[in-house]
């Protein structure tokens, strides 16, 4: 009976998205940024739609972090226009875009004294009000993200005591609690072994294809990148240079060109997706 | 587009899966309002009412406790209890040491918790109230009134105090604007504007101080510097309490903000905080309570350093019970040392800051040498 209220709690003060008529949630229209002047990207356009994970490659520099930046509302594009369900980004509530829109950054600083539950449960913090402490339902939602990314065991230790794995699986538990539409993921899988980032591109993968998640992640594997993406945009020097299909995407010419790196590719023998091998 | 792929999917589904998530809040780990924590707070409150009658019947002459407590408590409107003590007691107790009592807790109180506050924000151990300009901004502006004699008096207090109470809250809103690059206030900068503007006020300050017409007007200032509770009466405490109250409301309401400005401020921002506006309502309630305090007490050192701190190595960094605990034990840190402070070298009196270091810094080198984790 309490857990109905709570829903219906939630279901009242729910600002739900409406989805524009290409039906993507997430939309960035002639996006151009500069810092000091230098131009970090150029005319950049990109959707990402629910149940769909779009990959973001290219070597150091062209802009990957700034456009997540620009995306999450943290720097304003000096032009072209930002859009989540059709509306100018600039229309959102900082707490009403935090209920829509989860970050996991990249090497995300945690307060080393606070508990690996206590940071799970910040990501509660766009639902509560002034004064707001965490209900049952909120405590709820968040075990239950600490349960998907496997974490939950680890509720009661303190950040400082945790692995860079389980630091970055506990970030990533943080924002699943803020139940977004989409995620933007910052290189998630920064220094972890092969297990931890097979891991945790599944969970994503697995939100995206069962729960309609519109995920958008930069990769600095372009093997994890064609194997989990359904969509890559490959930047360089602050353009996109090809946007499509990983196989559309990762090319020999491709590689040559935004890298400078000579690379042969095959597909997987599996599923066929594009593998970079060095030459 | 409908409710059930929406917000919410999480827990729809965590019901259906694992029921034993609707007692989530009984089994969860560390959950951060626990009844031992009410029960601290509750004790606190106790343990600084003790404090007051204990402060109240310390002194040089002596009133027994039984006789203080009744005295105390027949001040109560629902209390008779008929006076069989001499009139002089009366007046020792209700005009000298009471309101120096209460004064001494409110301005513990308001240092801890603007301590406890800076130390917060600025996610730096080492920060205290007088961080950001309060001292400089008050030091100056009471050693201007000192040296050109200010004769101006409101709402009771005199031209030291409204000079230092308007001298702190200038130098803070300065180095705030100085601070502010394109819309934003990056707490480094912060950092180093109060520092750059703390050291140039500072030297204005001991100019004026040294070439001061006579030698009294120095030691004027110095003895000011140092922070005393020797002149409190009534009327300080009346203006004192509304600001108080004010900047521990502002305060108390961003609490759980303020754990989550533990983690980065652009983490903080994509967690749905307005991260400029608490930040800003931050110092403005932090630097308020400071200004007032000092305003009628001068600069005394070390509560807000150490209080807070000794209370995140006691309960944990979890703001929501951080602050309020903060105030009381500030509260009653300070009421101790100020009672030590008047009777140690009776008749004379030793200023109180040197008290709060000499007693403080060995209680929180204890607590540091105790529990040897990270406490920060």
């Amino acid at each position: 009976m309490k857990t109905n209220l709570w829903s219906l709690a939630r279901f009242l003060r729910h600002d739900d998205l409406s989805l524009p008529p290409h039906g993507c949630l997430l939309e960035a229209q002639r996006v151009s940024f500069a810092y000091n002047g230098r131009p970090v990207l150029r005319d950049v356009n990109l959707r990402v739609c629910p149940g769909q994970m779009v990959g973001v490659i290219g070597p150091n520099g062209a802009g990957k972090s700034t456009l997540i930046k620009i995306l999450s509302r943290l720097l304003h594009p000096d032009e072209g226009r930002v859009s989540l369900g059709g509306q100018d980004l600039s229309h959102w509530g900082h707490a009403q875009l935090a209920r829509h829109l989860a970050v996991v950054p990249q090497g995300a600083q945690l307060p080393e004294t606070f508990t690996a539950w206590e940071v799970v449960l910040m990501g509660r913090t766009p639902y509560l009000g002034l004064l707001g402490s965490e209900t049952p339902a909120d405590m709820a939602v968040a075990r239950r993200a600490m349960e998907e990314t496997n974490t939950w065991h680890l509720a009661s230790r303190f950040i400082g005591q945790l692995s860079g794995g389980e630091r970055q699986r506990v970030v990533m538990a943080r924002a699943l609690a803020q139940e977004p539409r989409v995620l933007l993921l910052d290189e998630p899988t920064l220094h972890l072994d092969i297990s931890h980032q097979l891991e945790i591109l599944s969970l994503v993968r697995r939100f995206v294809d069962e729960q309609d998640l519109a995920v958008l992640a930069i990769f600095h594997d372009l093997n994890l990148a064609a194997q989990f993406c359904h969509e890559l945009i490959l930047l360089s020097q602050g353009r996109v240079f090809a946007q499509g299909r990983p196989e559309e995407v990762i090319t020999a010419s491709n590689i040559a060109a935004v890298y400078e790196a000579k690379v042969t590719i095959l597909p997987h023998p599996r599923n066929g997706r594009p593998t970079v091998l060095p030459n | 587009m409908s409710h059930e792929s929406a917000n919410g999917r999480i827990s729809e589904s965590a019901n259906h899966a694992t029921p034993d998530t609707l007692q989530a809040s009984r089994i969860t780990p560390a959950p951060y309002w626990s009844r031992r924590r009410y029960l601290a707070l509750l004790l606190g409150a106790l343990a600084l009412s003790v404090t007051v009658a204990l402060g109240t019947a310390w002194g040089s002459l002596a009133i027994p406790p039984t006789t203080v407590t009744r005295m105390l408590l027949g001040r109560l409107p629902w209390m008779t209890i008929s006076p069989d003590w001499p009139a002089t007691w009366e007046t020792v107790l209700f005009q000298v040491r009471l309101p120096r009592v209460v004064l001494a807790g409110l301005v513990g109180a308001a240092l801890a918790l603007a301590g406890a506050v800076y130390q917060g924000l600025f996610r730096n151990p080492l920060a205290d109230p007088y961080l950001i300009g309060v001292s400089s901004g008050a030091g100056l502006g009471a050693t201007l009134a000192i040296y050109f004699t200010v004769q101006v008096t409101w709402a009771g207090l005199g031209a030291i105090s409204i000079f230092a109470f308007f001298g702190a809250l200038l130098a803070t809103a300065v180095i705030y604007a100085l601070a502010r690059v394109g819309g934003k206030t990056p707490i480094t900068t912060l950092l180093l504007a109060g520092v750059a503007l703390g050291a140039f006020l500072s030297s204005i300050t001991t100019y004026l101080m040294l070439s001061g017409k006579d030698a009294f007007h120095t030691f004027h200032v110095v003895s000011w510097m140092m922070g005393s509770l020797a002149l409190a009466n009534w009327q300080q405490v009346r203006v004192l309490t509304p600001y108080l109250l004010l900047g521990l409301t502002i305060i108390l309401v961003n609490a759980r903000p303020l754990n989550v400005l533990q983690l980065d401020e652009e983490q903080a921002q994509q967690l749905g905080l307005n991260v400029e506006r608490i930040k800003l309502a931050l110092v403005v309630a932090a630097s308020l309570i400071t200004a007032s305090a000092v305003a009628v007490s001068g600069i005394i050192g070390f509560v807000g350093l150490i209080v807070p701190h000794a209370v995140r190595l006691v309960w944990g960094p979890d703001h929501r019970f951080l602050l309020p605990m903060t105030t009381l034990v500030g509260a009653i840190f300070l009421i101790l040392a100020d009672g030590l402070a008047r009777t140690l070298l009776s008749p004379s009196e030793l200023p109180v800051g040197v008290i709060t270091a000499f007693c403080g810094a060995p209680f929180f080198l204890y607590l540091l040498r105790r529990k040897k984790q990270a406490i920060f």
